[in-house]
């Protein structure tokens, strides 16, 4: 990974089209996060690709490019959120989940429904992508305990929803497998 | 697995998207500018850089004698710290005990007088006053107002400051610090925090923890290259945390006395599960707890420091780190250490981290007679513990206990 940044921060377009796609996955998990909609998603990750593009001279070492991607990334998603205004009606949302009518447009409506925006953001970015605390604050540009009071209150919400079954000693090992997930990809 | 592992575990593995996104993205990966061609490019909204700036300057050179925003008179000078200080992160009585700054022998460019109330330097647009300082031997706290003659600060939003809702408003510094003699130190997390006044006018104070070991009288030498902040109305999605930056220079010598009668110096060397409560230091506005952190090691050869090196540089020049210093900053993976701090009666002292092991805590204006320090090994603990707290902020204690690494009590009075 590091050396298609180092090649990416050469200009080698192929370079970059190849990291780009390899962190799709991910930009799109954290952009649904915010904009829910799945247009307004294809629109942030267009916009966030071209910007990274142009301004790759600006990411100060290799190994943070995944925190400076993703920090783009939101900041386009907010830019798109303000603009439309727009909040994503549950009617929408079965709309998709009747037309494609597959699992993740299921599980990404649950959880959608769970959390409000700022919440997800942080939930997505620790639970799912394995940022830390720290590269999340500077990420979302807040302080790190309102990131963990952000990621214990979501936690604490979706729980309250459903029968809590078994303690919390598994989070550890999910967090364990997110870790060795980076580190297959780096 | 609870249900809320469930979704996120769901959520984790399904890597699937949708194909509209693929086929956008892949529109744009097509067909990526030159690079030589997308340098110049404005795609969408314009903001105010240094270009704008250099252009305010050349428009007006006289601006900063002429100008009635400039000329007029500042109220706020030698008085900032009365106006702050309790709408900051570390609240406290700073006024009754700092230095206001005064200009030197030589004056300035602006033609502020000798020994006027505070030291001004302008440039880009931007006049910068370094108004009072006051040291309690383990940061130096410096107020400042900073004049834009452009205006656009009244749209600046306010930030998170703590564990609830309380904001405070902020402006981004760029630059370097040292002390005399010493190795500069890049202005990260060191944000001017406190108020707008108008739409041309900030007055705020800046934090700049000392090391570890500088406990003297001294002076900082503030070297700004940009001054920034955010409009809620414009968010330019390019510029990451900053709707607007001036780019320019502000140097500053700052002389500051330490108030050694202010911070209090406690070994604890209590250790357990691999990691050491060093020791903590206690001022009337700020706790700071030093833990020795486990680590692993992960081996980097000379080779591939090398290489990597050679990369970056192109086989031409220095890398600006050594092979020891790269080693002891990437070879090292620690462990999770989050502390927190309460007083005697179990209030929880709001805190962040500063580097691996190092906790700073605001006092707030809390009486602290005795501290309890729990030092946790994972962050869920932390939270929960923090979590605990009843309606009027007491931490339970007893749970700390049982689910910190490391627990104490330090006598502070």
């Amino acid at each position: 990974m590091d050396t298609l940044v180092r090649q990416a921060r050469k200009h080698d377009k192929d370079a970059f089209c190849q990291l780009i796609k390899l962190h799709t996955p991910s930009m799109y998990k954290v952009a649904k996060a915010i904009l829910k909609n799945d247009e307004d998603v294809a629109d942030a990750i267009q916009e966030t690709a071209l910007a990274c593009w142009e301004k790759i001279e600006t990411l100060k070492k290799d190994k943070y490019f995944k925190t400076w991607l993703i920090r783009i990334l939101i900041n386009h998603c907010n830019l798109i959120y303000r603009q439309r205004s727009r909040m994503i009606s549950e009617v929408v949302l079965l709309e998709e989940g009747r037309t494609e009518e597959n699992y993740s447009a299921v599980e990404w409506k649950e959880f959608l429904k769970c959390l409000d925006e700022k919440y997800r953001v942080v939930t997505v970015l620790y639970y799912v992508e394995g940022f830390k605390i720290r590269e999340i604050a500077q990420i979302l540009d807040i302080s790190e305990k309102t990131v963990s009071g952000r990621l214990a209150t979501a936690r604490d919400r979706i729980e309250k929803q459903y029968t809590r079954e078994k303690p919390q000693a598994v989070i550890y090992q999910m967090r364990e497998k997110n870790l060795q997930k980076k580190e297959i990809l780096l | 697995m609870s249900q809320f592992e469930d979704m996120m575990d769901r959520i984790s593995n399904n890597n699937e998207v949708p194909d509209r996104v693929w086929k956008k993205l892949d529109y744009v990966l097509d067909d990526l500018p030159e690079h030589e061609e997308s340098a110049g490019i404005n795609r969408r909204g314009h903001r105010i850089t240094a270009t704008a700036a250099a252009v305010v300057v050349a428009a007006g050179a006289a601006l900063c004698c002429a100008n009635p925003t400039f000329a007029a008179k500042i109220p706020f000078i030698g008085k900032i710290f009365a106006e702050v200080e309790n709408e900051v992160p570390f609240s406290g009585n700073y006024s009754e005990k700092a230095n206001v700054l005064s200009q030197g022998a030589e004056g300035d460019e602006s033609g502020n007088a000798v020994g006027s109330e505070g030291i001004v330097k302008e440039d880009a647009g931007v006049k910068v006053t370094a108004s009072e300082v006051y040291c309690d031997g383990l940061s130096v706290f410096l107020t400042t107002e900073v004049e834009v003659e452009q205006g656009g600060l009244k749209n600046m939003p306010g930030h998170y400051i703590g564990d609830g809702d309380a904001t405070a408003e902020m402006m981004y510094l760029r630059g370097s610090w040292n002390l005399s003699d010493g190795t500069p130190i890049e202005l990260m997390n060191d944000n001017l925090e406190g108020k707008v006044v108008d739409d041309h006018t900030f007055v705020g104070m800046l934090k700049l923890n000392l090391p570890e070991n500088g406990m003297a009288d001294g002076k900082v030498q503030l070297n700004l290259s940009s001054v920034g902040w955010d409009d809620v109305t414009k968010l330019d999605a390019e510029d990451i945390s900053e709707s607007y930056r001036m780019e320019g220079q502000w140097n500053f010598d700052i002389p500051f006395t330490v108030d050694t009668e202010s911070v209090k110096e406690i070994a604890v060397n209590k250790e357990a599960g691999g990691y050491t409560l060093e020791k903590v230091f206690v001022s009337p506005y700020q706790v700071v707890t030093y833990v020795n952190v486990p680590f692993t090691e992960r081996e980097i050869t000379r080779e591939e420091f090398d290489e990597m090196m050679d990369e970056k540089t192109g086989g031409e020049g220095d890398p600006g780190i050594s092979y020891e210093e790269y080693v002891e900053m990437a070879g090292r993976d620690y462990q999770e250490c989050e502390t927190v701090i309460c007083n005697q009666d179990g209030e929880l002292l709001f805190s962040n981290p500063d580097g691996y092991g190092k906790t700073v805590a605001a006092v707030d204006g809390k009486e602290i007679t005795m501290l309890h320090v729990f030092v946790f090994d994972n962050f869920e603990d932390d939270i929960e513990i923090e979590k605990s707290r009843l309606d009027d902020g007491i931490v339970d204690m007893k749970k700390a206990s049982e689910k910190a690494v490391i627990s104490t009590e330090i006598a502070v009075k």
